[in-house]
């Protein structure tokens, strides 16, 4: 094969360059600004009259040229290099994960269940929907079909933010906290929206039961090591907290109420149904529009949910399947674009 | 205008950008483009998506109907 292709040549050169790059924008903006250009080259490269510079007989002989001189002027006065002991690096700390305990029910009195971990959870906005049925698809076997799992234990959490309207958390709003509260458990009760609410006082709230589908994530796909998944109504679970979405690296509107009650929650989900770490991840991350290939259709946790304080390692890191299992794209919009959650509550 | 990179965090960016490295490493290692790979993974998705049951959601629902 004498033919040369122009991306062979320019890849490790890109791939070199970009990995020098520490700011995930500038390494994002270089990588597509490359792919542009390569493809220039390629175009022009094509033409009829450039066919040497797709020869690579002529690029080995160029390169066998020009390293006459070079080794002409070479001297064996090279010193062998002295091998220094590699500094410890201060990188961020590896997440270390707690075993996870097992946690079970106490009681229930009053419509309230309490937990063994300390978590209580209100009954009280229950409903059920339609029975989880999904199907997982083997990533390591590009060819397999879907596979429907013999038990139908939900595969992960996705983390939402109801993007309600807020009221400012203090003692003399509570008529209308609680008013705003009332009405968001309403809506989503009648919507099947989610599995677990929390609200501005960490209060937990079940809408939909656990062995039932909610209508949270709407088009959407993840994958851990081995499953992809396509459409996370079924198969993941959907904790949804009382808040909007900061934009960009903004704190997190959430109290610390909340953040325990979340920690909890997802405790005693992960430990009754095994659920992996790595499949504990924010709407925005799972996100989809199938019409135009682009992820991000939703973007609540665009960028600072807690999941330190979840007891979860930082997941933003992990890839998305979206990208790098189904060819989605992304664009300007994906970073600038906002669209609220629940719209009919907070009109109401 | 609306500022680019607004919504989304730099913790998110991470995501995308290793996202972004393991398709040109597939695509490298295929020796083919990162388009040619897109579209190769796009007609997977499609495929897979086509196999979905009706009664599972994200088959019959549009993005506009997310909660």
């Amino acid at each position: 094969m004498n033919r040369l292709k122009p991306r062979d040549v320019l890849n490790p050169m890109i791939e070199a360059r970009a990995s020098k790059i520490q700011d995930p924008v500038a390494k994002l903006r270089f990588l597509k600004s490359t792919d542009k250009r390569v493809g220039q080259v390629e175009t022009v490269l094509s033409r009829p009259q450039y066919w040497w510079l797709r020869n690579r007989k002529f690029w080995l002989a160029l390169g066998f040229l020009l390293m006459i001189p070079v080794l002409s002027l070479y001297r064996s006065t090279a010193r062998p290099e002295l091998a220094v002991p590699a500094s410890p690096t201060a990188g961020p700390k590896p997440f270390r994960e707690a075993p996870l305990e097992k946690v079970w029910l106490v009681d229930t009195k009053s419509g309230v269940e309490s937990w063994s971990n300390g978590l209580r959870v209100e009954t009280r906005f229950t409903t059920a929907n339609r029975p989880r049925e999904y199907f997982v698809w083997n990533r390591n076997q590009p060819s397999s079909s879907l596979t429907q799992l013999p038990e139908r234990k939900p595969a992960g959490i996705v983390f939402h933010t109801t993007e309600s309207t807020l009221e400012e958390l203090e003692e003399q709003k509570l008529r209308r906290l609680k008013l705003l509260g009332e009405s968001l458990l309403q809506y989503v009760n009648k919507e099947k929206a989610y599995h677990y609410v929390i609200d501005r006082f960490g209060r937990v709230f079940r809408i939909v039961q656990e062995s039932d589908a909610a209508n949270h994530a709407g088009k959407s796909t993840w994958a851990d090591g081995k499953w992809a998944y396509i459409g996370l109504n079924d198969s993941f679970l959907a904790i949804s907290f009382e808040t909007q979405t900061a934009p960009g690296d903004a704190a997190p509107i959430i109290s610390e109420a909340q953040v325990s009650s979340g920690r909890m929650l997802t405790r005693m989900l992960r430990a009754r149904y095994g659920i992996a770490a790595e499949n504990c991840v924010t709407h925005a991350q799972v996100s989809i529009n199938p019409s135009n290939f682009q992820i991000g259709y939703h973007t609540d946790w665009a960028g600072n949910f807690p999941f330190e304080a979840m007891g979860l390692p930082d997941n933003y890191t992990l890839p998305l399947a979206s990208l790098h299992l189904f060819g989605f794209n992304y664009d300007g919009t994906f970073f600038g674009n906002r669209r609220p959650h629940v719209e009919g509550c907070s009109q109401q | 205008m609306m500022e680019p990179f607004l919504a989304t965090g730099a913790r998110m960016w991470k995501g995308v950008v290793s996202s972004e490295d393991l398709l040109r490493e597939k695509a490298r290692q295929d020796s083919i483009s990162v388009a040619q790979l897109r579209t190769q993974l796009r007609s997977q998705y499609r495929r897979l998506s086509a196999l979905l049951p009706d009664s599972n959601s994200h088959s019959s629902k549009t993005p506009d109907e997310n909660p």
